[in-house]
């Protein structure tokens, strides 16, 4: 049965679910349960966000609170995922993969091709990414584009409290490392999800629109501002194919370039600096493989290549916004 | 005490004998162009991987460095699959794909040579977490050298052991250097079971070229983890008679600083003479192993380079289980 | 004509490197850190400066005691401000083992320091002792097992060594000679004990320390007090013999099941074991004993350091030739009930205790300098 819950519920949810079928998934991370140690209560935050809220009353040791030492606990969740665990670390803010980074790429994400396919490394790394929230340049980033980078490593985005369940579940039944991606401003979203465990496949993008004229790709909290700004045009008869990916690596090709070339016009809407990112990596997409089809150039919808400021000023210029998406979509158009 | 059966001593002196002729076949095949890439060898330091996972079973897990030949064959890698890899050949085991600083197999626990200096203890917290969960009394056994031993990882690493009460011991190898540079200048605190005890478990140095020396200070510190007494620390004083990788001059280093360990310390010469000082083994028994060792290095080599290199498909292949 | 009273110096053994082996990982054995040994060498300074010691000769290391030392003296005003006595640290090769406190000490005993102060437990005791011949110790039991060296603080240490330096009390009250157990293979002389030395049937000397109790065969005691810890308890709370009694204790051991007694034994700090008595003798002084076992390691003070085989003769004697020891507790004892830390105020104004004392110290040792060199 479905019914309304938050973005953070269904991640709690799919956590729970999961964690009750398989004794092996173990969750770790910085106050992801709360007060270890602390003379008041256990299970005081649940999550920094409260996102792993009750987890440790239901599962109680396999829920731990890790020091903040993310070199190790992201450490021994791989080398934990290597021995058949099932761990699922949180990294709580994805701007600190700089304390920790070895550990996912040149370990989890090596092992299997490293050991001649000898290895499986099932962990899924949790992190919060994204602006908005006045966090300012140190907690604010949307750095996908980097794991997407590196071969090894799944990367998963989900833009939905029904998305946010279903992938989860999924990257937590996965056999390879996976980063998972949960946008903060996304949390308090509410949404249709089921309360059985479900599954979405990875690479394959949901199609949140559809239309013929322009093709919008979109990712995390993006999809929901390419949806609206697709509504708004579709009252002038510009109809737009907004297209979800969900996951940045593995990457739903096929569906993207489909629907270049039957709409011919390609914007991407990427929250994220806009250098090495997913903006210019589907543009590439596009140009190599659909150049025939395209009947404009490419418009591209990113933040500027800068930190993340904190004023909120600044901040609410630097996020792309509805505005910015549909003057893109018109420009294609001209 | 070290009260080992005649097996057993055969046992670890046909692991110290294979890790050196391996090593030294090595050394002198990359000198002659055979092997490509960069080579770092653990001829010397025998007494420590033999010492140590001698006591280990293939539940038990250790995590290993570039330096990382030696504790593959303690933990009963295949030598002549690890030769093939050291070539680059499809009948590595590794395919060919890891080579010599990423030799791993994970059904005999031993979780890889590791490129990065510091890259294996928090594996090991991850495989002490593992037993813990899983209520075995299976341990992790992480080496490092003196130059990762300042490595925030592995500082991190033994802060999370205590602090969840792993099955995990440190060993540090101090073999005097990391790379060209002394330990006894990069270490800030030259005695590690000061570092140790800072990190709430005991620490204890041991001898790295006596083999009965590590595997009487191994066997209690494993003992210790295995029945939920949590981490401990090891140092294994030892000496690298390479350097640290295959074509370093090694001018950094004291003159006929490798030929007196090798004329005075050596740990299977020690070995063999007490032992046979002690009328446990004869000298004809060892000679035998060496033979025996002398042809399977022999053999691996000529396997090596008669095997196939990898064919181009498997450059795409083992990124991912599914994608 | 002039007297010049000659240069007072101490020589200090701190290794870094003892106390950090395999009993930590049996039995949380006592493990002091490299700050805390310095702090104890920097006690001692002060406490030794008080009595105008002129020298101390450190043995060096890389282990961080000399680093620490060094920087302290160097930065803390508290001791800038001090007459502290010269610090000089031995030029030799560091091999950071036991070696190191081997060497220093023979440079100790060339150099004809007045006392060594050694920080270390029996182990360290037996390798200084090797080398000082008459020179007189003190201790600072900062090892596994300290039956030999008496507790006390730095500061006390380095009072008492600076009262029979400065010849305020007799030496030939504070000073005890100890007795030492020899041991020959095969008519070659090959080491000492202390306290206690241990024949048991291990084949290696692997990790050295001794615990395991299994393998334990005959035990040898230059005294043994219910006291202590390590392989003397056994003769401690068996039948206690003191330091100044003129013979030993032999015992042969066995499985408690095989024998009619047994002792529960602090072998260890942190470990007891059930040693089984098959006979205990006193053990004569200069009278040689051929080992019965055939085959084993020998432990010198809880460290097993010789193996042995069924070819080899080992024989093992007790001789009153061991190293001379100052008795701290005496020393200040009397130095108290004679006055001789007193001031003698003169004036109100000079309130400087160690100005004081210190002119009450060179008067008393002008007085007595008889033997002072005359040029």
């Amino acid at each position: 049965m479905a019914r309304k819950i938050t973005y953070q519920q269904a991640i709690n949810e799919a956590l729970d679910q999961e964690m009750t079928r398989d004794e092996s998934v173990i969750l770790m991370g910085l106050d992801i349960v709360g007060g270890t140690g602390s003379p008041g209560e256990m299970d005081a935050w649940g999550g920094v966000l409260g996102v792993t809220k009750g987890l440790y009353g239901k599962h109680g040791d396999r829920v731990m609170d890790a020091p903040i030492s993310e070199s190790s606990y992201i450490g021994a969740a791989v080398g934990a995922a290597a021995c058949g665990m099932r761990p699922v670390a949180e990294l709580m803010f994805v701007d600190f993969l700089g304390v920790c980074l070895d550990q996912i790429y040149n370990q989890a994400g090596k092992f299997k091709y490293m050991f001649g396919g000898k290895a499986e490394t099932p962990v899924v790394i949790r992190a919060m990414y994204g602006a908005g929230f006045r966090a300012a340049a140190q907690h604010s980033q949307s750095l996908y584009s980097i794991f997407t980078h590196l071969p090894g490593l799944k990367v998963v985005l989900p833009s939905s409290p029904y998305d946010a369940k279903g992938l989860l579940i999924q990257s937590i039944r996965d056999n390879d490392p996976v980063i998972f991606l949960e946008h903060k401003m996304l949390y308090t979203m509410e949404g249709e999800v089921p309360e059985e465990p479900y599954t979405i496949p990875f690479g394959e993008a949901n199609i949140v629109r559809e239309g013929d004229d322009v093709t919008i790709v979109a990712f995390g909290r993006m999809v929901g501002l390419a949806a609206e700004v697709a509504d708004k045009l579709a009252k002038e008869g510009i109809s737009c194919d907004v297209i979800d990916p969900r996951t940045t690596s593995p990457l739903d090709e096929e569906s993207i370039l489909e629907s270049i070339e039957n709409t011919g016009r390609l914007v991407v809407v990427d929250e994220s600096n806009p250098r090495c990112s997913m903006a210019s990596d589907i543009s590439e997409l596009a140009v190599t493989k659909a150049f025939s089809s395209l009947k404009a150039g490419v418009q591209t919808v990113t933040a500027p290549h800068t930190p993340v400021p904190f004023s909120p000023a600044l901040e609410d210029i630097y996020i792309p916004t509805p505005d910015k998406i549909e003057a893109a979509v018109r420009a294609v158009l001209k | 005490m070290s009260e080992l059966s005649k097996e057993q001593l055969l046992d670890a002196y046909r692991m110290m004998r294979t890790i050196r002729d391996f090593e030294v076949r090595v050394h002198d095949e990359f000198a002659k162009g055979g092997i490509p890439g960069f080579v770092h060898l653990y001829a010397g330091q025998e007494a420590s991987a033999t010492g140590i996972c001698m006591h280990l079973n293939d539940q038990d897990r250790i995590a290993s460095t570039h330096r990382g030949h030696g504790h593959c064959i303690a933990k009963g890698v295949d030598v002549i699959e690890m030769m093939a890899e050291i070539y680059g050949k499809e009948t590595g085991s590794c395919k060919g794909k890891g080579g010599s600083m990423h030799i791993a197999d994970l059904d005999k626990g031993m979780l890889g040579a590791n490129g990065i200096v510091g890259g294996g203890p928090p594996l090991i917290c991850g495989v002490g977490l593992t037993h813990k969960m899983r209520k075995t009394d299976g341990v992790g056994i992480a080496f490092f050298g003196d130059g990762a031993s300042n490595q925030g990882t592995t500082l991190e690493s033994m802060n999370l052991a205590t602090v969840w009460n792993l099955p995990c011991i440190f060993v540090v190898e101090n073999n005097g250097y990391a790379e060209a540079t002394s330990s006894e200048w990069s270490v800030s605190c030259d005695n590690y079971a000061d570092r140790a005890a800072g990190f709430g478990m005991p620490g204890s140095n041991c001898d790295g070229h006596d083999f009965f020396a590590v595997y009487e200070t191994a066997k209690e510190a494993i003992a210790r983890a295995r029945s939920g007494g949590g981490p401990s620390f090891i140092e294994v004083k030892t000496n690298r008679y390479y350097g640290h990788f295959e074509g370093d001059a090694q001018t950094y280093r004291a003159d006929k600083e490798v030929e007196k360990v090798k004329a005075e310390r050596d740990c299977l010469d020690m070995f063999r003479k007490k032992v046979t000082d002690a009328n446990l083994l004869e000298h004809s028994d060892l000679d035998q192993i060496d033979k025996e060792i002398a042809a399977l290095i022999d053999e691996s080599v000529k396997q090596a380079e008669a095997a196939n290199e990898p064919s181009a498909e498997n450059l795409l292949t083992d990124v991912y289980v599914s994608y | 004509m002039q007297t010049v009273s000659k240069k007072t110096s101490i020589g200090i053994i701190a290794n870094p490197y003892s106390s950090r082996d395999i009993r930590r990982l049996i039995s949380s054995a006592t493990s002091i850190q490299t700050g805390e040994r310095a702090n104890i060498v920097e006690r001692i300074i002060v406490s030794l400066t008080t009595f105008g010691i002129d020298k101390v000769y450190m043995m060096p290391d890389k282990g961080g005691i000399s680093a620490h030392l060094l920087r302290n003296l160097d930065s803390l005003q508290r001791l800038k401000k001090m007459d502290i006595p010269e610090i000089e640290f031995l030029d030799i090769p560091i091999t950071s083992t036991a070696e190191d406190s081997e060497l220093a000490a023979r440079l100790f005993f060339e150099k004809g320091v007045d006392a060594v102060l050694i920080l270390g437990g029996d182990g360290t005791h037996r390798v200084v002792a090797k080398e000082i011949a008459d020179i007189p110790m003190a201790s600072i039991s900062t090892g596994t097992n300290n039956a030999f060296p008496k507790f006390h603080e730095a500061t006390l240490i380095g009072m008492g060594m600076g009262l029979y330096i400065k010849g305020i009390v007799p030496a030939e009250t504070v000073l005890h000679r100890n007795k030492v157990i020899h041991v020959t293979v095969n008519n070659e002389t090959r080491d000492i004990a202390l306290v206690d030395l241990a024949i048991t049937n291990d084949q290696w000397i692997g990790a050295r320390a001794l615990w395991n109790m299994e393998n334990l065969k005959e035990l040898y005691l230059t005294f043994c007090e219910p006291t202590a810890i390590g392989m003397s308890s056994v003769g401690g709370l068996l039948n206690p013999i003191p330091r100044s009694d003129p013979h030993g204790l032999k015992i042969v051991t066995s499985t408690p099941d095989d024998c009619e007694q047994s002792v529960n034994c602090p072998i260890l700090p942190g470990l007891f074991e059930e040693i089984g008595i098959n006979s205990s003798d006193k053990l004569e002084l200069n009278t040689p004993y051929e080992i019965e076992t055939k085959q084993g390691v020998i432990a010198l003070d809880g460290e097993r350091e010789i193996e042995f085989s069924k070819n080899d003769k080992v024989v093992i004697e007790l001789k009153d030739d061991g190293p001379v020891t100052i008795d701290i507790n005496l020393a200040i004892e009397i130095a108290a009930s004679q006055g001789a830390f007193i001031k003698q105020r003169n004036t109100k104004k000079n309130d400087d205790f160690s100005d004081v004392k210190k002119n009450h110290f060179e008067k008393q040792q002008f007085e007595q300098d008889e033997s002072a060199v005359s040029i």
